[in-house]
């Protein structure tokens, strides 16, 4: 992999097809299968083909047809609890308990061909169950601790039972205008809000006037279908294996239809970007030059042959040419992304920011103990939301690398949770300290945390220079980064011989001082001078480093401190003790954490992004189906 | 033995390190709660975001505490009047810092949790420009732990006991008034979270509006640690 591959977005060529329009179809499939092409919209650019080519109508009824049809699938989803939201906590750490299913594109075309009656199918099943079944289901469930027999709901001898719900400001009413008039009568009611559930019962000679009071009241009934028998538990659990035995029987067919209409949307929404003549479609888009061969193949093969393509460079202004963040630190381009796009002929950051933003949070957590609890954490997220998307998946990996970081710092300045064996053992056992300690030594780690925001400020100047010149943008390299480098390089030379006065090195210093003023003011006029203040507050800002390592450190070390008070306390001491430094960690893995990364994601958006990035790129959006359920087998695509 | 005016300015710095920082980080929480219960009632699903929005607020009084601690462990060592002005400096800077932290923090993270009410999405960019102000709190611990360090509490005194005193007291006082710029920072920072609601590609330019105020903040620091470094405190 060249360095190029690595500093820049990937590399566009524009792709041109020209197909009949009966491989249209074929030809839709296997590019969304091969996810390597971003879609543009051709027919406004070929007004002056207009004679020849007829802008694409947009196929509304069709359209129409296929989003009533995932709407009424979301609903038998729902419904069956296929597709069940998780637990709020569920949602980050619980691996998706789903398999993915195989389908063939075969089955797609069939299933699709026949969705309206597989959908009626799957209706049909669940009125004769979930419609017919389930409220009474949730009424019987709400009303749990109550657990009668439910077939005296629907008819007995002496006693009559209402179910049903009424609204929550009635029930008081209800139940007092029984009590004075019918003797025997009960009302048992359940659940929060508006709305109750409420089981009323009675000797059977007062059933209608039970009846006719409750109705009254706004009671609404819930009907018991005949073959419910038992006690409430017994018919709930009737009532779920009715349920699941639906479920079972259906579940592959509606993920499997489910992700073939996302399919076909998707294609319906590329067919609005193409050109077209009676008989031949044109399509254009972009792909990444390392996939072009690739995608070629795969448009002759779905075409049979039939189709001209044509790959050619980038033809048109670089705000057209979409961007896309590749290379092997992928996993960061979110969070560039989340500031803003890049351009296309713009340096991507990713690589830079797998270096210095892991490095940033290791140096601000900066404790072996957090560090490891932070990669778990990255590790259990992975497992969880990573499983659910691909941005989760991105953002696990960062915090597994800063988790590693984090223990790689906290090796070098001897630091495990706080100190807690050194305190614990009077000093007899301490992890020692390879390099410094910010927290005992914050005036000697001063110096390094400015000298590595000099660093990080100098490869923002470096990427700036590539840019300018990537761009040609001869001017701006003198105002920019040569005004920078040498203001960087004076106060740099000053500080590193201790020569403050106009003599030997000093001279130089404020020689190179000199000249970076010089520079900025050819470059950008008298207003460049504020340039000044901001490196001098950039360079600055780096002292956060340093104040997150030692809020941190100091935090747990108190607490540390706490727990050893704790521990001469007879009995219950040392447990109380253990807790406490068992809680603290967790508290600071979560304060620090999200700290150090707000923090070290400001010194990369504000400091570091302000020397070279121009931003407002187009994202490149793969055409492609978003699978939710299903995958293609091997050998289909 | 200490006197009773050095145990007083000891004890003075204990109280207004958490007394100001508390104060500070409790009305911000109040604003981000205040606005993270409105967003229960219609959108429940995003408790666990509004919740890290409203508990960030704290970090202010956290850093108080810290130091209040900071303080109180080493105090039975204090035997000079100045070593009790500089726990008083040390105090106040991370007091006063905290209190205009908290606040600033407290209305752009109200903001926040209404951005993401509307867009979910938000979430990384709404983070970032709350935690904008905290700059100020991390100033002023910082300071606050080079003055501990200066004058006995956390290291060794190397200037002699006047200068410790009143330099660290006026290191404090500068970083003390120019701390207001958290507070700004963070009226900044809400009217920034809406516009990015609105625009994602407002959010580069917008952040650069937010930390510009922060400059008279890093002077502010800029200038306490000359004060401390001409006078040899550290």
């Amino acid at each position: 992999m060249s360095l190029l591959h690595i500093i820049m977005p990937s590399r566009m060529a524009k792709i041109r097809v020209m197909v009949m329009e009966e491989y249209l179809e074929n030809l839709l499939i296997a590019l969304q299968d091969l996810e390597s092409v971003h879609l543009v919209g051709v027919s406004e650019r070929l007004t002056k083909w207009e004679s020849l080519v007829r802008s694409p109508e947009p196929p509304l009824q069709e359209l129409n047809r296929w989003e009533r049809a995932q709407t009424r699938l979301a609903t038998i989803l729902d419904d069956l609890g296929l597709d069940p939201e998780p637990g709020f906590l569920d949602q980050y750490i619980k691996p998706l308990d789903r398999k993915l299913v195989p389908i063939t594109h075969q089955e797609e075309t069939q299933l699709l061909g026949d969705a309206d009656n597989v959908m009626a199918d799957i209706r049909r099943q669940i009125s004769s169950v979930v419609d017919r079944y389930m409220p009474v289901r949730e009424a019987l469930d709400e009303m749990g601790k109550h657990d009668f027999d439910v077939g005296l709901i629907k008819s007995s001898d002496k006693v009559s039972i209402f179910l049903g719900t009424v609204a929550s400001e009635s029930i008081r009413l209800i139940q007092r205008e029984l009590s004075e008039r019918l003797p025997y009568t009960r009302l048992y009611s359940e659940g929060n809000g508006r709305s109750r559930y409420v089981v009323v019962s009675s000797l059977k000679v007062h059933e209608a006037e039970v009846s006719n009071i409750l109705e009254r009241r706004g009671f609404q009934r819930i009907p018991v279908p005949e073959d419910l028998v038992g006690s409430s538990s017994s018919a709930i659990k009737w009532i779920d294996a009715r349920v699941s035995e639906v479920r079972m029987k259906n579940e592959g067919l509606v993920y499997k239809l489910s992700d073939a209409v996302r399919g076909v949307l998707s294609r319906l929404e590329a067919k609005e970007k193409l050109g077209r003549t009676s008989e031949v479609i044109v399509l254009e888009g972009w792909v990444p030059q390392a996939r072009a061969q690739e995608t070629v193949d795969a448009v002759l093969r779905a075409s049979l042959g039939m189709a001209r393509v044509l790959v050619t460079p980038p033809d048109e202004p670089e705000e057209n040419v979409p961007t896309l963040l590749g290379g092997p630190f992928s996993s960061f381009s979110s969070l560039v992304e989340t500031y803003d796009v890049p351009r296309y002929n713009e340096v991507d950051p990713s690589s830079f920011m797998a270096f210095f933003f892991t490095m940033f949070v290791g140096l601000m957590i900066g404790d072996m103990a957090l560090g490891a609890l932070v990669a778990a954490a990255g590790y259990m997220f992975l497992r969880g939301a990573g499983s659910r998307s691909k941005s989760m998946k991105d953002l696990s990996k960062v915090i597994i690398a800063c988790g590693f970081s984090a223990i790689l710092f906290g090796a070098l300045t001897g630091s495990f949770m706080s100190g807690v064996l050194e305190e614990f053992t009077d000093g007899a056992f301490k992890f020692p300290v390879l390099w410094l300690s910010p927290a005992d030594d914050p005036l000697g780690f001063l110096p390094i945390v400015l000298m590595i925001g000099v660093f990080h400020l100098g490869v923002g100047i470096l990427v700036g220079l590539v840019n300018n010149v990537m761009n040609a943008r001869y001017r701006s390299i003198l105002g920019d980064q040569m005004s920078a480098t040498l203001l960087l390089s004076g106060a740099g030379i000053m500080m590193a011989t201790g020569q403050f006065s106009p003599v030997g090195w000093g001279l130089v210093g404020y020689g190179a001082l000199a000249s970076g003023v010089a520079a900025l003011l050819l470059g950008h006029g008298p207003s460049g001078l504020l340039e000044l203040t901001k490196i001098l507050s950039n360079i600055i800002s780096y002292i956060r480093l340093l104040a997150l390592n030692m809020a941190s450190a100091w935090m747990g070390r108190t607490f540390v401190l706490l727990s050893a008070m704790l521990m001469p306390i007879a009995y219950v001491g040392l447990p109380f003790a253990i807790f406490l430094l068992v809680f603290s960690q967790f508290f600071l893995v979560f304060i620090s954490s999200f700290s150090t990364f707000a923090h070290a994601l400001r010194l990369h958006y504000v400091e570091f992004f302000g020397r070279f990035f121009m931003g407002g790129g187009t994202r490149f959006k793969h055409f492609k189906v978003e699978r939710k359920y299903t995958y293609v087998s091997k050998g289909e695509k | 033995m200490m006197d009773t005016a050095t145990l007083a300015l000891v004890i003075g710095g204990v109280t207004l390190s958490i007394g100001l920082a508390g104060t500070g980080a409790s009305i911000g929480q109040r604003m981000a709660a205040s606005a993270s219960s409105l967003l229960m009632s219609d959108k429940p699903e995003r408790f666990g975001v509004s919740l890290i929005l409203t508990v960030l607020v704290e970090t202010s009084a956290i850093y108080g505490l810290l130091v209040s601690i900071l303080i109180l462990v080493r105090m039975g060592d204090v035997t000079d009047f100045n070593q009790g002005l500089a726990a008083l400096a040390a105090g106040l800077s991370v007091g006063v810092s905290g209190f205009c932290t908290g606040l600033g923090e407290g209305v752009a993270a109200s903001a926040s949790v209404g951005a993401v009410a509307e867009r979910e999405g938000v979430f990384g960019r709404a983070l970032v420009i709350t935690v904008l102000p905290e700059t100020g709190a991390i100033y002023g611990l910082l300071l606050s732990v080079l003055i501990l360090s200066g004058s006995g509490f956390l290291g060794e005194i190397k200037a002699p006991m006047a200068q410790v005193g009143v330099a660290s007291m006026y290191a404090a006082i500068v970083l003390c008034i120019t701390s207001i710029c958290s507070y700004l920072q963070g009226r900044v920072g809400s009217s920034a979270i809406t516009a990015t609601t609105k625009n994602d590609e407002a959010f580069g330019r917008d952040l650069i509006f937010v930390v510009l105020l922060e400059s008279v903040l890093i002077y502010g620091l800029l200038v306490s640690i000359l004060i401390l470094n001409f006078n040899g405190v550290i």
